[in-house]
């Protein structure tokens, strides 16, 4: 607990507010939670006893083949590493991919849309839609009778 | 809850014919402390009933693993508060909210959530809580409303007590900054 001496020196004005749980809960919810995860975990249970027996089966053979891959990943990177000369190497679409999907969620979204805000749109280019739109038509296997009689 | 009582039932959970009872009982035990906590971060009832439940299952699903050196009150708070901050990251993910916005969609969450009621005073106090960093309020939430030793947040949050007491310094006097300009 903080000492209301403490909390007074600091913050007067807060320590006048009475300490009040302002959110409430529909009635009767905390009777009824724990039948309803019971309930759930009854669920999850019963799944787990099919899945438990596969498992066990497969859990041995899957930790030695994650270990021979990390192994082989390890291996092949110091190779590469020793092979190259370490400067400018280019980046492949598929890894610059890679490494965005896997750095998505430390991407700054602010930074992302200022970038794109900043990407000029040649507005001269004439992109003919209506042909573009056609062609996906034609290339569909499209009843066209019925869509005439339709209209 | 005494720490007797959690070993007992820990030796229960671990029979499989007493396994259910003794779960059932450490979900009456620490509901609603868990439930509170996991509320003021989320601040909306239904997300916070999903949070809690997926807390519990967490709980079930890794009992067996608990080490007893550890309080399982605490180790309850931990995977509620990692559950309830993952539950904002995705949230916020897909909706799409800029991280430095994200104090305002906790109160808009505020402003526009059901089962919420207090007066003028006290919705001011928790605009102000909204307002802080998601850690910030947090800290801040566990040591004035949940009334924990900071040795016990230490514990849960995984940092130092010179942390949370720098954290819960700063949080109070911006509280105390915001109702005074209000």
């Amino acid at each position: 607990m903080i000492p209301m001496k403490e909390l007074n020196k600091i913050a007067p004005n807060l320590s006048k507010i009475k300490k009040e749980n302002v959110f409430r809960v529909p009635d009767g919810y905390f009777e009824e939670f724990p039948g309803k995860l019971m309930e759930r975990i009854g669920h999850q249970g019963d799944r787990q006893e099919i899945l438990r027996p596969l498992q066990r089966f497969f859990k041995p053979p899957l930790a030695i083949a994650a270990a021979i891959l990390v192994f082989a990943i390890l291996g092949y990177l110091s190779i590469r590493y020793l092979f190259s000369d370490g400067v400018n190497q280019e980046l492949s679409p598929q890894e610059i991919a890679e490494y965005i999907e896997y750095y998505s969620s430390d991407l700054d979204e602010g930074l992302y849309y200022e970038v794109l805000d900043e990407i000029e749109v040649d507005e001269t280019v004439d992109i003919d839609y209506e042909e573009i739109i056609i062609d996906y038509l034609l290339g569909q296997d499209v009843d066209y009778q019925s869509i005439m009689e339709n209209l | 809850m005494s720490g007797n009582r959690d070993k007992e039932l820990l030796a229960l959970f671990k029979e499989k014919e007493s396994r259910n009872y003794a779960f059932n009982q450490i979900i009456h035990t620490y509901q609603e402390r868990l439930y509170w906590h996991v509320r003021r971060i989320v601040v909306l009832h239904e997300d916070a009933d999903d949070v809690l439940q997926n807390t519990f299952l967490k709980a079930w699903n890794g009992l067996d693993d608990f080490k007893e050196g550890s309080r399982l009150y605490t180790w309850l708070y931990r995977i509620a508060t990692n559950e309830a901050l993952s539950f904002l990251k995705k949230k916020r993910k897909r909706v799409l909210i800029p991280d430095h916005d994200f104090e305002n969609s906790v109160m808009n969450r505020f402003e526009e959530g059901d089962y919420i009621d207090g007066d003028e005073i006290q919705m001011k106090l928790q605009k102000a809580i909204c307002t802080l960093p998601e850690k910030q309020r947090i800290v801040f939430n566990m040591k004035y409303y949940d009334e924990m030793k900071y040795e016990e947040m230490a514990e849960i949050l995984k940092t130092s007590v010179g942390a949370l007491k720098a954290s819960f310094h700063h949080a109070v006097k911006k509280i105390e900054k915001m109702i005074q300009e209000d």
